[in-house]
């Protein structure tokens, strides 16, 4: 009877065991497919490196998977990208200084564009 | 009247031609960003499929040396491969050749038939090192120097021109310094 109690413990044990392992990769697998569509491929730029098949891509899916294992964060892991293919290789730049201009310039056209449309509307004609 | 508007017309030419500055300087900073340059070259051992050893990268180090990604499967390398051959016929440089994604019995067979012009014939099946590096295509060309960093870099195939225009007096450079 304590063997029976011991062997279903041990297998109470190895199903634990099984779930977080099973679990921790499945987080890692989350944190893989988020990323790779969130980087642009560097050989053909219209692509995400989820959609492409360029050797280049391929290997830098490879490269980010290796990574998450090694438990970086996704943070580490795009500036690791960023110091090696710039900030143009994430699809959305990170809010600084140098980017200000891509960030906010759409704006500003905007608001002078509207500037542009009343002086032609109202001011010109008086 | 004309000669108000004529202002305000210039003043929005002046100020749209400021705007365009502004973002072409931006974007000459942001593409200088992740240039791969001062990157180190990773200390990790590769397969030199010619000498049929390993190397170690490191070992390298102690000069300059070119380290030259290519693959057989690539059109435009095996197109300027010829200048590889012709430069280090005519020159004394190191030049590495990494073998990026490729299968390295085609590749040794190709080098055999067409000539060698690495002293190290490198493979990176898994394209890592090209990544560690920054690499966004074949053929791509670093100059490392003695200490293992980036110090140039050249997208695309070599010709003469750049050779003696680009790569060798950043070469020269460090051999004279």
């Amino acid at each position: 009877m304590n063997y029976l109690k011991l062997f279903l413990v041990f297998l109470a044990l190895l199903r634990c065991e099984c779930i977080l392992a099973i679990d921790g990769n499945i987080e890692v697998e989350k944190q893989f497919n988020s990323i790779i569509n969130e980087v642009r491929c560097v050989t053909c730029p219209n692509q995400s490196i989820a959609d492409s098949s360029a050797p280049v891509a391929v290997s830098m899916r490879h490269d980010i998977y290796q990574s998450l294992q090694q438990n970086k964060t996704i943070d580490e892991v795009k500036g690791y990208l960023v110091e090696r293919y710039g900030s143009s290789v994430l699809y959305e730049p990170p809010h600084s200084l140098k980017t200000s201009i891509l960030w906010y310039s759409p704006f500003i056209v905007l608001i002078l564009g509207c500037c542009v449309w009343y002086y032609i509307c109202y001011l010109k004609d008086k | 009247m004309n000669k108000a508007f004529n202002y305000k017309k210039i003043f929005f030419a002046v100020f749209f031609l400021l705007l365009t500055v502004m973002m072409w300087q931006v974007f000459l900073k942001t593409s200088q960003q992740g240039s791969s340059i001062n990157l180190s070259v990773p200390k990790v051992s590769m397969n030199d499929f010619m000498q049929e050893k390993t190397l170690e990268l490191q070992a390298l180090e102690g000069k300059p040396y070119i380290l030259h990604f290519w693959a057989t499967w690539c059109g435009v390398c095996l197109k300027e491969h010829n200048n590889w051959v012709n430069l280090t016929n005519n020159n004394s440089i190191p030049v590495v050749g990494v073998n990026f994604h490729d299968d390295p019995v085609q590749a040794r067979k190709f080098l055999l038939r067409k000539g060698n012009p690495y002293i190290h014939s490198i493979s990176d099946n898994e394209g890592l090192l090209g990544v560690r590096l920054g690499l966004k295509g074949t053929p791509e060309t670093f100059v490392v120097n003695d200490i293992g960093n980036i110090v140039y870099r050249h997208t695309g195939p070599v010709n003469e021109k750049i050779l003696e225009n680009n790569i060798l007096p950043v070469i020269n450079n460090m051999s004279n310094s």
